[in-house]
């Protein structure tokens, strides 16, 4: 029985384009945050280009492996789990704080918080899986070479410090916390 | 007959199956559509491979899954 018989995986190639398409968003969302002058940025792009980061991030969560077997199905299950559940508790401990315990201060999510959640949910599956998948000594996942297995950690590393990034400068933006 | 009760885990004669044969863990991961990477965790015991990966394994090798998996009593 498959994990996910509803979401079809996307191909392994279409990985590659979706992890471009994500870093081009999140290079347009920091520089719309660090020079909101200079590039007349307004809320209406800045939340078009956080939904096409999620799609983008949404469709690195759901590409396939270069070889996507039981064993990873397993991981990639584990790491939606871990995701889902962190997501929610932040989600709800978010809303209480904001809404001051049950008080109702802000009784509906702007869109920004919307999209600064999942971003949070896929930033957290995508740390939950590519790290035991390559990191983890007891997961891990190296079926290349020694160059290859090296070159893919260079990469996942790069892109998951820019997303950490983003992240914060959306989380800024979003809560307004500067 | 393994204690079923309490913790157990499952320990497998893989290495020993793929010695007679004389195959490598790429080459069996190759033969029954898994990376080599499961092979070595299931071979290592950090992977209980599903029920039907375990068929394919026993079959491959021409033997029964027990005479490949079985349990044992754990700490």
């Amino acid at each position: 029985m498959k994990l996910f018989p509803v979401y079809r995986l996307n191909s392994y190639s279409s990985k590659l384009y979706s992890a471009l398409f994500a870093v081009a968003c999140m290079v347009g969302l920091l520089l719309m945050i660090v020079f909101p002058k200079q590039l007349n940025s307004n809320p209406k792009d800045f939340r078009l280009v956080l939904i096409l980061l999620n799609a983008a991030i949404y469709m690195i969560a759901f590409s396939k492996e270069r070889i996507e077997d039981e064993r990873v199905e397993r991981i990639r299950g584990k790491a939606f789990q871990i995701a889902f559940g962190i997501t929610m508790t932040t989600m709800i401990l978010v809303c209480l704080a904001k809404n001051q315990g049950l008080n109702h201060v802000q009784p509906v999510m702007t869109l920004e918080d919307v999209f600064a959640f999942t971003l949070i949910g896929f930033i957290i599956y995508f740390f939950s899986f590519y790290l035991p998948l390559y990191f983890s000594p007891t997961w891990i996942y190296n079926d290349g070479d020694a160059a290859y297995i090296k070159k893919r950690k260079i990469i996942i590393f790069a892109f998951g410090a820019l997303l950490l990034l983003t992240l914060g400068a959306v989380l800024v933006a979003a809560f307004g916390w500067n | 007959m393994p204690h079923l009760a309490g913790t157990n885990i499952m320990k497998n004669t893989l290495k020993v199956e793929r010695a007679k044969l004389n195959i490598s863990q790429a080459e069996l991961a190759e033969k029954i559509k898994v990376s080599r990477q499961t092979i070595n965790s299931i071979e290592t015991n950090r992977y209980i491979p599903s029920t039907i990966l375990a068929l394919k394994i026993a079959s491959f090798f021409k033997v029964r899954v027990e005479d490949v998996f079985w349990l044992e009593e754990g700490d």
